[in-house]
């Protein structure tokens, strides 16, 4: 095969056995890989009812045939599994250099599945693999970890890990990789801690074979240059100052949310966006493998309590850990982000928790004795101290660690959790912004922006504009946007290249660059139709497991606040996400009944039946 | 009329005063196309504008005391 490895290795810890399996050539065409490659997996071999926790619940880390290669932000894998936070499915993905390794390795996916009797790491040195004892490294930070498995193993391994959280089964536990990038979503790290998996260390000496080297090589200099023609006049903001430079982007709109999504603009936003991050921190921009772009961000707090080093934070956890919890202190929302990276946690979700029980606490629902500190908005030393006790579970930040909505629920306001589906919503209001309710209430995952984020199209201007207070002509688009997305995934790409230079420039946004590259690394031959049709495929199918997991339409919404409380100031004054109206017209696109199940002819036509 | 600037990222230097962030004096009626001109964006620097949180077009008419954002398309989040 090319593009493909044609290898899986599957990781049985309760038998302690590693063992190659052929990639079937059939599944890699229709599902071409990432998160293809999950859905196909999970739902052929984990029982929808099963345990989150328990050793019936598989993981299936999965790489794209473009990652590994010199394609632009060829550098991505997804996690997929059930999600112990939600109960849906969740495929979290992630850059950084850990994926390229693996595949270069020769392999297209993990699949992860029984249980240890006691922790292990999976040390796969190019195409030989074995389990080793993992004891002491249990109750190590992800970077302590990536210092020992590497000292372990080989100097230049990359690493994906557990911390203490994902030991802890905190619901919203991150896989970290290369020590601080993050399959962040849902809780995939406490699956792994759960299998009692501590990390895994790959050595990757290979080459990703190419069907065609020739047309591949002119896909390739035919994109990165129109990113360079593109980028001569235009720097890219995202290197310039990080994701959190689009602060500017939802402030202007009144969409950022605040104080747990009471308000859309935060009285201290410029305290914290990218633009204050690089005066104040920024040491160096970071890339991910065989990335034109580098929007991470190695920063150092110079001084203070705070004083440390790390990377980030990102536009999520500027919002996550920042308005969303009153906080304008960015020494104090950086160190919560480094100790998220640490210990393993999805800043979104943590934020979400924190901001959440910070309006218990005001409320007068949740005791100051058991929170064991006042929680008021805005208090930068408690949002870190709460953010180190969730990830050693103790004290309050055991009831932290359950996430928003149990948190909520516990205290007799389960509305008050800003979530979708149990997961936590990025940073994007959807009362300003009508396309982002439709995406969070519509996505596989729940309440994320990574599942074909309108943001780009209804605030920020990529690759087109349109209007964000629109709702009428929203569904047809999300529902593009979201099996593209797919494809994006599946590929092994980046959203932020992707959705810029692999499509075309308009809303429709058909994945013409992508099956270019495609087809120059795999020799699949596939059209642009057939490889949306291979987008929608996996949405559809990721539909038939949430449905087959007891998800219905009714679940398919978002809390009353989004949809009975206007915004109460700024550009969205007086709007409440329309939902309803766009949920009907949503499904008939897609090809559903008004219940939210696809048709027959739907999974005839996709070759689901 | 006047009408003030905020701008971010690499259009900072085409606000007024050049630090990101002024006042700009333009005829009544002006459109914000007239606006990008007078600030001497050139034309190959892509910008998404909003009119007080509003998003405009290079067509949108002006008025007194609107207060302008700009900054360059991004890929967010």
């Amino acid at each position: 095969m090319y593009g493909w490895c044609g290898r899986i290795l599957r990781v049985d810890l309760t038998r302690g056995r590693v063992t190659p399996e052929a990639l079937d050539a059939g599944t890699a065409r229709d599902w071409i890989g990432g998160r293809g490659f999950g859905i196909h997996f999970l739902r052929k071999e984990v029982p929808p009812g099963c345990d989150p926790l328990g050793p019936e619940n598989k993981v299936v880390l999965a790489t794209g045939p473009l990652t590994g290669t010199a394609a632009p932000t060829g550098a991505r894998y997804v996690v997929t599994t059930r999600s112990p936070l939600t109960g849906a499915i969740t495929c979290s993905n992630s850059g950084g250099y850990f994926p390229a390794e693996l595949k270069k390795g020769g392999w297209d996916a993990l699949i992860v599945e029984g249980s240890s009797p006691e922790p292990v790491y999976l040390w796969i040195d190019g195409e030989r693999a074995e389990l080793r004892p993992a004891g002491h490294l249990w109750g190590k930070t992800t970077h302590e970890t990536d210092d020992l498995l590497r000292a372990e193993t080989h100097a230049e391994a990359r690493t994906a890990v557990i911390g203490p959280a994902g030991e802890r089964r905190v619901r919203f536990a991150a896989i970290m990789n290369d020590r601080d990038r993050a399959a962040g979503r849902a809780g995939v790290g406490a699956v792994l801690g759960a299998k009692n998996l501590k990390g895994i260390a790959v050595r990757g000496e290979g080459e990703v074979a190419l069907a065609d080297p020739a047309a591949f090589k002119a896909a390739n200099a035919k994109y990165r240059g129109r990113f360079k023609e593109k980028t001569r006049d235009n720097p890219p903001p995202l290197r310039l100052h990080g994701t959190a430079i689009t602060v500017v982007g939802t402030q202007s709109h009144g969409v950022f949310p605040t104080r747990n999504f009471r308000e859309g603009q935060f009285e201290g936003w410029e305290a914290i966006y990218g633009e204050t991050l690089t005066r104040r921190f920024l040491v160096r921009p970071k890339a991910c493998f065989s990335c034109p772009i580098a929007c991470g961000r190695v920063t150092r707090i110079p001084e203070g309590p705070y004083r440390g080093e790390g990377e980030g934070p990102e536009y999520e956890t500027v919002y996550a850990l920042g308005s969303n919890c009153g906080v304008d202190d960015l020494a104090a929302l950086t160190k919560a982000n480094y100790l998220c990276n640490e210990l393993g946690l999805d800043t979104i979700s943590m934020g979400g928790a924190i901001a959440c029980a910070m309006e218990l606490f005001e409320r007068g629902l949740l005791p100051e004795a058991e929170a064991g500190m006042p929680l008021r908005w805005g208090d930068g030393a408690a949002l870190v101290e709460l953010t180190r006790r969730t990830g050693w579970r103790e004290g309050f930040g055991d009831r932290l660690a359950e996430g928003s909505l149990r948190l909520a629920a516990r205290y007799g306001a389960p509305e008050l959790a800003m979530v979708a589906k149990g997961l936590d919503f990025a940073g994007y209001d959807p009362r300003g912004e009508q396309g982002m309710g439709l995406a969070y209430a519509t996505s596989p995952i729940g309440g994320s922006h990574m599942r074909g984020d309108p943001a780009y199209f209804e605030l920020l201007g990529v690759p087109v504009s349109a209007d964000p207070h629109s709702w009428e002509d929203k569904p047809p688009v999300i529902a593009k946007w979201q099996d593209v997305f797919c494809v994006i995934d599946a590929a092994g790409l980046c959203v932020f290249f992707s959705v810029r230079y692999l499509v075309e420039p308009d809303l429709m946004i058909r994945p013409v660059g992508i099956t270019e590259l495609l087809n120059g690394a795999t020799g699949a031959g596939y059209t642009p139709e057939e490889v949306e049709r291979v987008g929608e495929r996996i949405f559809n199918a990721e539909r038939l497991y949430l449905l087959a997991a007891g998800f219905s339409a009714k679940d398919d919404t978002l809390p009353p606040r989004m949809l009975k409380e206007p915004m109460p100031s700024g550009p969205a004054k007086g709007m409440v996400c329309r939902l309803a109206e766009m949920l009907g017209p949503y499904y008939r696109v897609r090809g559903w009944s008004p219940e939210g199940v696809p048709t027959r002819e739907k999974l005839a036509a996709l070759g689901l039946l | 009329m006047e009408v003030s600037v905020q701008a971010f990222a690499n259009l900072k230097a085409y606000a007024p005063g050049g630090a990101g962030e002024g006042v700009s004096t333009l005829p009544e009626g002006a459109t914000l196309q007239e606006l990008l001109e007078r600030l001497g964006i050139p034309p190959a620097v892509e910008v998404v504008a909003l009119v007080n949180g509003k998003r405009a077009t290079a067509a949108t008419v002006l008025a007194p005391g609107d207060r302008v954002t700009l900054f360059p398309p991004m890929e967010g989040g």
